[in-house]
């Protein structure tokens, strides 16, 4: 790791040493190699890290859990573990302006997406207040819309808020959606998408051990039953989610 | 070759030479427990580079059921305190579609290939065993007995008789070395392998997960309420297990659980095992058995 910087409540970690591309919404199985492991024996499986950019290749962590919080506090020079890139990232939609809907730390893949596309799209950004929000400033798109939780940057109230609006005003027909964020705002990203019948591509997270389709633990479910979301997803046509209770 | 079914040719634990299975003499030391490897998907997933370093002396298969089977909701995995728990619910494709499908491509991996099956009752174990039996790609069969018996009710491998069942039937379906994949939730752990290896197995593998869960904000994080601890965390169980075990019986014993680096198949191996099994590790690191591999070549 190469350098570490506070975005707001995130850190940005800039990693070195990883040949091989990766495009917008794929992932990386990330770990530190030493001292994976504390005191209560977490972290022990690696985590799952969309990148952020990647030239140079960076990764935004939310320090909340015992992995994130190891790799947050990863030191400058200390060697990292990163196995990818991994599954399928977003496939752009021809002729179609792009729209990226993220919520918190899901702006991740979008800014990964914003730099692929050289700042050409639009993005409509949620987060949970303006410590938070200092992430917008990853996504280089030519505009950008912000909400806030407790209304402390851009619109008080929900990302999805801004999205329908958006929907509602613009000539919907002109725009794809790319999304990642929690699973409640995809879904609702998904059921607006539907209803105006806007192409949409959402970014999932799901508990993962692997990363490359061993454990089986990522199901999600879509038209066709589950799918393992490290080899099929992380990003998810929104016209095939499902619902699948399991085997009986 | 019945005589080889219970009498093995070398004591286990050799530390020379690793005794034969049936009749089967595996190329090394190194299996993945059922479950914790896709080779097909991770060759999609790292291509040729995979098969140049394969990890493992013997691939172990997901198990298999005569039914497809789509597997359990999510959330199905937790991390835990050095290991992880699941409750993956076995999802696969049944039977008919691994043969056609999986199987051929299988068989063209680097190392030979030992098929996992389950049934839930006599007469499915038979369909799998006999038409897994068939196939020139299968080098060896594993018996997974962590079910019930749909007809008494009982998981198999908890007791001795339906294990001994189990084993018998399938026995006399395949010529295939048979492996039986013991339960860690027998209560007398060396009766039950005396009867796989006396009803006709050429080998124990053991263990497999142990019953686990966690719990966050009060409430069990799996959906379906618990599942199956693997990783170090159980390690000292599994190495208790197994030395039970391989004292118990004279056929070869394949140990698992928790096995991460050279030192734990090594202990392994001090317990009476001759083949060692790397599971949850697998998930850490895709390569995470392959100086395993070398340091017991080595040996």
């Amino acid at each position: 790791m190469v350098a570490s910087e506070a975005v707001g409540r995130y850190r940005l970690l800039t990693v070195d040493g990883v040949d091989q591309p990766p495009a917008p919404g794929q992932f990386y199985m990330l770990a530190t190699a030493e001292r994976w492991g504390g005191e209560e024996g977490r972290p022990w499986l690696a985590r799952p890290f969309s990148h952020a950019t990647a030239d140079p290749l960076t990764f935004l962590v939310d320090p909340v859990g015992p992995g994130s919080r190891r790799l947050a506090s990863a030191a400058v020079g200390e060697e990292l573990l990163a196995l990818g890139p991994l599954g399928r990232g977003f496939a752009l939609v021809e002729g179609r302006r792009a729209l990226l809907v993220g919520g918190g730390i899901g702006v991740a893949p979008l800014a990964a997406l914003a730099e692929a596309l050289d700042g050409s799209c639009e993005a409509l950004l949620g987060f949970r207040d303006e410590p938070c929000a200092r992430a917008a400033r990853l996504v280089t798109a030519t505009e950008v819309a912000l909400a806030s939780d407790d209304g402390s940057v851009g619109r008080r109230g929900f990302v999805t808020e801004l999205l329908a609006e958006r929907l509602a005003r613009s000539d919907h027909e002109d725009y794809a959606i790319y999304a990642c964020g929690p699973e409640p705002m995809l879904a609702e990203v998904g059921r607006i998408a539907r209803a105006w019948g806007v192409p949409c591509q959402l970014a999932y997270e799901a508990p993962m051990a692997c990363g490359y389709g061993a454990c089986f633990g990522c199901a999600v479910a879509t038209r066709t039953g589950f799918v393992r979301l490290c080899l099929e997803g992380p990003v998810l046509d929104a016209y095939e989610l499902g619902d699948t209770g399991g085997d009986g | 070759m019945a005589d080889e079914h219970t009498t093995g040719e070398g004591a286990a634990g050799d530390r020379d030479e690793p005794p034969a299975i049936g009749g089967w003499r595996p190329p090394g030391r190194v299996f993945n427990g059922s479950g914790t490897f896709d080779a097909l998907a991770a060759l999609a997933v790292f291509g040729d580079a995979l098969l140049e370093r394969f990890p493992f002396d013997v691939y172990v298969s997901k198990t298999i059921t005569r039914e497809p089977r789509v597997g359990n909701p999510p959330p199905r995995i937790a991390e835990t305190a050095a290991g992880m728990v699941n409750s993956i619910g076995l999802p696969n494709k049944g039977l008919a579609r691994f043969l056609a499908e999986d199987l051929p491509r299988l068989g063209e991996l680097p190392v030979p290939v030992c098929v996992s099956v389950m049934g839930h009752s006599g007469d499915e174990l038979a369909a799998l065993v006999a038409a897994v039996g068939e196939r020139e790609e299968v080098a060896a069969i594993e018996l997974n007995v962590s079910c019930p018996n749909v007809e008494s009710g009982l998981v198999i491998g908890q007791d001795p008789g339906e294990t001994a069942r189990a084993v018998a039937r399938a026995r006399a379906l395949t010529t295939k070395p048979l492996v039986v994949k013991l339960t860690p939730t027998a209560s007398d752990q060396a009766a039950v392998a005396r009867a796989a290896a006396d009803a006709g197995a050429d080998a124990l593998s053991l263990v497999n997960t142990f019953p686990g869960t966690v719990f966050a904000r009060g409430r069990p994080l799996l959906a379906r309420g618990h599942g199956g601890l693997s990783g170090p965390a159980i390690k000292p169980l599994a190495l208790a297990q197994v030395r039970t075990v391989a004292a118990a019986v004279r056929i070869p014993v394949i140990g698992m659980g928790g096995i991460a680096a050279v030192a734990d198949a090594e202990d392994f191996l001090a317990a009476g095992a001759s083949y060692v099994a790397v599971g949850t590790a697998n998930f850490r690191d895709p390569l995470a058995a392959l100086p395993i591999r070398k340091a017991l070549r080595a040996m």
